[in-house]
């Protein structure tokens, strides 16, 4: 059963978040979650963590959610969306609901890879049918650009400045989404809404992955990463083909590099050199300073041996 | 800023569309017949991603 | 119906298991593993419809209550000391959402140092959250009130989450013989789940957790206030309907003796039950004397207990926890009541048993003694090596 992603069809069905929500310019949020959301047809219930995209998109007594949505607060929306879960495994068993439902968490990286967790991991170890999407922006965007587990190295955000001493983030980012599949969960993947064909094809089969499902998706902010707002999606792109944010998926137990990726690994495409990653956003301007390039070349390794390893994994 | 569109230009392809953080690309039937200026909010991005370059991004007020 | 022999514990697991909630999520704390453990065997053989969800956490587990309940479920769970303080976030939460969430709160004191044994603490901590708080002085008002709190939380007036209070080991893990009700019965009181609104009825999608400007948190606040303000008819009400299916009949404040008392003690949980055992000594000496339980702490029956306590000539505050650079929490409630009658009595605070310090009689009998000589101060300390 493969996912429709052709535009016109895809142009003709309900908006499910629509228009008039307070995200910046050029925000890439509403621009995933619009993908995702148009990959299944089936009713979506949504949870929401704390962050930018909650708080611009549920200001009261407005809303730009056509679909149940609910918003707790900033660590558990996967522990939310399991109780929501729960309740429609027991309505429907008690013959109350007979719709077939689908759910779907919206978290940001702080959200995810930090303060929730605990509750996503518990979540996927419970088995909940949900999929947890991951808004990667690189930082606590909604509190202020403050760093996160998910920034990356050499990146400026207001805990880890840039100054004479420190160049901005000592530590590479936590690599979640190995992490998350290493919970042996139905589905995994990263995304980049740069390339919507390949989002919302990884999008359908973790709607209906029978189980959890996850999808890590890099998330340009030109606020936070100090970039025109006109760019935002070709910043995506250059984050896969850098190869600093692979395309690949996790399918019951099989790694697949997708998109750009696959093609990189393939040699149909170029992998182009960090320093385009690193010139596109002004978060790491201070990186062309002399005493400051060899974060520049630490940050080339570490990608290029990551990419090496996840070539292994999806036997290239 | 806001979006125009060269109208003889546009292929229809919808990437406009598909890209547009706040759904301000009018479809009907397969094609982009407008725009939703209410909450437009001058990103660009429709214009930096458009295929044929039919869309540019002018000052308001003007 | 027949007398059966259960701790507090496993005659809330029966009560659950009588009333079948749609949810349950929860994880294990001592002393209210029993409750969990309890429970998830009659999940085990089949007994109940409820989808059972081990929690990772208790933060967790009432998020999890909360999305549940949202979701149109009838949700239930049970915590204690540490693990209430864990989820104390999300307790204001749920009262904000307007979810008739029923928890059980097996009182423990709070760390540190870290302590497993029975005080208040952990309750009074969450007194400001917006959840109704019943206490129950031994298993039988402890499943009685298992069983009242659903129909107290869901009223349509209310809708706000309940917690009932009981004393942990004291209570929880002491074997007693009580009466439940039969199943149908139960069943048949607590009638089926009602919500507003649900997460899970598509054709009306609804924003759960909005965010609020300056320009309506304030209001949303207000409701929550106003919904407070119709629990003690509601409880009366409820208390009414029980009495007529159970033969029991409970009053959110439960006077003993007191008609023609000079002198009371007021106490909540299980202590409460070892003054009527005081006073009936102390009467039998002459003394006249009575004493209060307090079932009801949130809302708070000030009218209530000013009406009753009115025209004393002296009244100890038993309080089982401690707001730490202040007086027990009841305390200052009390005397607030008190603030505005005419004749005002005596007040004294005894703050007593912390982390499962045992209360003697004689200890009681000492406040008692306290009360008719005028002696000790405003704040006491009950039973602690100074």
């Amino acid at each position: 059963m493969s996912a429709v992603t052709n535009l016109k069809v895809l142009a003709e069905r309900p908006d499910r978040y629509v228009e008039g929500h307070r995200l910046c310019a050029g925000c890439a949020e509403p621009i995933i979650a619009r993908q995702i959301l148009m990959a299944t047809e089936k009713p979506v219930v949504v949870s929401n963590a704390t962050g930018c995209f909650e708080v611009s998109s549920s200001i009261y007594p407005f809303t730009s959610w056509n679909v149940p949505w609910i918003h707790s607060a900033f660590e558990n929306a996967a522990a939310t969306i399991s109780g929501v879960e729960a309740a429609y495994l027991s309505l429907k068993r008690q013959g109350k609901i007979t719709e077939d439902i689908r759910f779907v968490t919206f978290g940001g990286d702080g959200a995810t890879y930090d303060i929730g967790f605990q509750a996503i991991s518990g979540a996927i170890e419970r088995g909940h049918h949900f999929m947890y999407i991951c808004l990667n922006n690189e930082a606590y965007m909604n509190t202020g650009i403050q760093r996160s587990g998910a920034t990356g190295r050499g990146a400026q955000t207001t805990t880890c400045p840039a100054g004479t001493c420190v160049p901005g983030k000592r530590e590479f980012p936590k690599d979640l989404t190995k992490i998350i599949i290493a919970h042996d969960l139905p589905y995994a993947a990263q995304a980049s809404p740069h390339n919507y064909k390949d989002m919302i094809e990884k999008s359908s089969k973790g709607f209906e992955a029978n189980g959890p499902a996850f999808i890590n998706v890099i998330s340009p902010c030109p606020r936070g990463w100090r970039h025109e707002s006109a760019k935002t999606i070709e910043i995506s792109k250059l984050a896969v083909e850098t190869c600093i944010w692979p395309l690949y998926e996790f399918e019951r137990g099989t790694w697949r590099l997708t998109g750009e990726s696959l093609r990189i690994a393939e040699g149909s495409r170029q992998k182009l050199p960090i320093q385009d990653w690193l010139k596109s956003q002004g978060r790491f301007g201070h990186l062309t300073k002399d005493k400051w390039k060899f974060v520049a070349d630490e940050i080339q390794a570490n990608v290029d041996v990551k990419w090496n390893e996840l070539l292994k994994l999806c036997k290239h | 800023m806001r979006p125009v569109c060269d109208e003889s230009k546009c292929t229809n392809c919808l990437i406009c569309w598909i890209y547009c953080p706040d759904n301000s690309i009018i479809v009907k039937d397969g094609k982009r017949v407008g725009f939703k200026l209410t909450h437009c909010k001058g990103c660009g991005i429709c214009a930096n991603q458009c295929p044929v370059k039919c869309i540019k991004m002018v000052e308001e007020g003007v | 119906m027949e007398k059966v022999a259960m701790n507090g514990d496993q005659a809330i697991a029966l009560a659950w298991k009588q009333i079948d909630p749609d949810v349950v999520a929860a994880y294990p704390i001592t002393p209210q593993t029993i409750i969990v453990e309890a429970f998830s065997e009659f999940v085990a053989d089949g007994l109940v419809n409820t989808e059972y969800v081990c929690a990772e956490s208790e933060h967790s587990a009432m998020s999890m209550c909360i999305g549940a309940s949202a979701a149109g479920a009838r949700t239930a769970t049970a915590t204690a000391s540490a693990g209430l303080a864990f989820m104390w976030e999300m307790l204001y939460i749920a009262s904000g959402m307007r979810l008739p969430i029923v928890m059980a709160v097996a009182n423990r004191a709070l760390s540190g140092p870290i302590n497993i044994h029975c005080d208040h603490s952990d309750a009074m901590g969450a007194r400001d959250s917006g959840w109704i708080q019943i206490f129950g002085e031994n298993v039988q008002e402890s499943y009685d009130n298992a069983v009242m709190a659903f129909r107290i939380a869901e009223h349509m007036d209310i809708r706000l989450p309940t917690m009932t209070c009981l004393d942990g080991f004291i209570i929880t893990h002491s074997l007693e013989r009580f009466e439940p009700l039969p199943d149908e019965v139960v069943k048949k009181f607590v009638g089926p789940f009602k919500y507003k609104r649900s997460l899970l009825d598509i054709k009306n999608p609804t924003t759960f957790g909005p965010f609020d400007w300056t320009d309506y948190y304030f209001e949303h606040k207000y409701q929550q206030v106003d919904a407070m303000r119709h629990v003690i008819p509601v409880i009366d009400q409820v208390q009414e309907d029980f009495a007529k299916v159970s033969g029991r009949r409970y009053n959110i404040i439960e006077p003993y003796r007191l008609e023609d008392a000079d002198y009371a003690v007021v106490a909540m949980g299980s202590t409460a039950g070892t003054l009527k055992d005081i006073v009936d000594e102390l009467r039998a000496e002459g003394k006249k004397v009575g004493s209060i339980k307090l079932r009801l702490f949130r809302p708070f029956p000030a009218k209530e207990l000013a009406k009753a306590l009115e025209g004393l000539k002296g009244v100890a505050i038993l309080d089982r926890a401690v707001s730490i650079g202040a007086s027990g929490p009841l305390f200052p409630e009390v005397r607030s009541a008190l603030y505005d009658t005419r004749e005002r009595p005596k007040l004294r605070n005894y703050i007593y048993g912390l982390g499962g310090r045992d209360i003697k009689p004689e200890e009681l009998k000492h406040v008692y003694k306290q009360l008719i000589y005028n002696e000790g101060e405003l704040v006491n300390f009950l039973g602690v090596r100074a």
